[in-house]
């Protein structure tokens, strides 16, 4: 018996694995890009922006991060910006969903990246219940990664003169 | 005495050497933010395009607040020459109102713009906001992103 076992240690250091024995899968994936991570993030914001919950925004920023909104008005710090947002979805974006497109990534130092994109914001009512047009805007990002996370440091929308793809 | 002189001479030198080398290393990024846009203002006023681009890394990028993007020192020194000639003669009056520390070589810079003495188009805006990444490349800081907007109350 002790034979059997000690023959069987053996042949499977050796890589002898018996035939009948299925082979090993792997249950390792190829770790994500530092950009899939970043467009992953990008996601989640799309995601907690849909879902009405500024605490989810609020967690993807660092916190000491800032927001500089559309009238150029500074909002610092991670409460700050989940404030701005929760403002904003209990009054003019109340029912709005929106959708991101990351349009360019770069990488200023390996840990710390540009990140350019559009954003369109639909089913925008006026405050007398009419539905408004849709709103198209461009935003600019700056993430860090911190512990293998990539964290919003800085954000900057803006409404171009001449909206996006028009 | 002339030995006294030169020993005397010879400590001044030093100490101002001394004096230079401490000064540039401390030069803050703020400072050096300040003094990016110093030479941008002063560029733009001699209606100097190559001056007002030299602020830039080579593979900068800069976004308007037409929503134009354009990516390179020469792009953006070109895009610049375009601007310039919807404000001939124009200053440029450039108030940093904030500075945000990414790391300690890259920073993001937040200001306003304002434009005045243009003979520019009413559809031409004179007013408006800014971000600035700045990073430091060797032993200089350099604009790598530019992004300027104007607030929706005047598009």
């Amino acid at each position: 018996m002790r034979t059997i076992a000690f023959l069987t240690g053996v042949l499977t250091l050796a890589g002898c694995q018996p035939k009948e024995a299925p082979p090993a899968e792997s249950t390792e994936t190829a770790p994500m890009s530092d950009e899939d991570m970043l467009r992953a993030r990008t996601d989640e914001f799309e995601q907690a922006f849909s879902n009405a919950d500024a605490k989810a925004i609020g967690a993807l920023f660092v916190e000491d991060a800032d927001l500089v909104d559309l009238a150029g008005v500074m909002h610092h710090g991670r409460m700050a910006i989940e404030e701005r947002y929760q403002k904003l979805f209990d009054g003019p974006y109340k029912g709005a969903a929106g959708s991101l497109e990351i349009t360019s990534v770069r990488f200023v130092r390996p840990e710390i990246a540009v990140i350019d994109g559009t954003y369109e914001l639909t089913g925008l009512k006026s405050t007398e219940g009419q539905d408004l047009p849709a709103v198209k805007g461009m935003f600019t990002n700056v993430s860090v990664k911190q512990n293998g996370q990539w964290m919003l440091h800085c954000s900057r929308p803006m409404l171009p003169m001449k909206a996006p793809g028009t | 005495m002339g030995d006294k002189i030169m020993k005397a001479l010879t400590i001044t030198c030093l100490v101002t050497l001394t004096g230079a080398v401490s000064s540039a290393q401390e030069t803050t990024a703020e400072q050096a933010i300040d003094a990016l846009a110093q030479k941008y203002s002063d560029a733009w006023k001699a209606g100097d395009a190559a001056g007002c681009a030299s602020i830039y890394s080579d593979d900068a990028d800069l976004i308007d607040f037409m929503g134009m993007s354009v990516k390179g020192k020469a792009a953006i020194q070109e895009s610049i020459t375009k601007t310039l000639g919807t404000y001939p003669g124009s200053s440029i009056q450039i108030v940093r109102t904030g500075i945000h520390p990414v790391s300690a070589d890259v920073v993001v810079s937040d200001g306003t713009w304002e434009i005045t003495g243009a003979k520019a188009p009413e559809s031409a805006p004179t007013r408006g906001f800014y971000t600035v990444v700045v990073a430091k490349q060797g032993d200089a800081w350099q604009a790598v992103s530019g992004r300027t907007k104007v607030a929706p109350a005047a598009n």
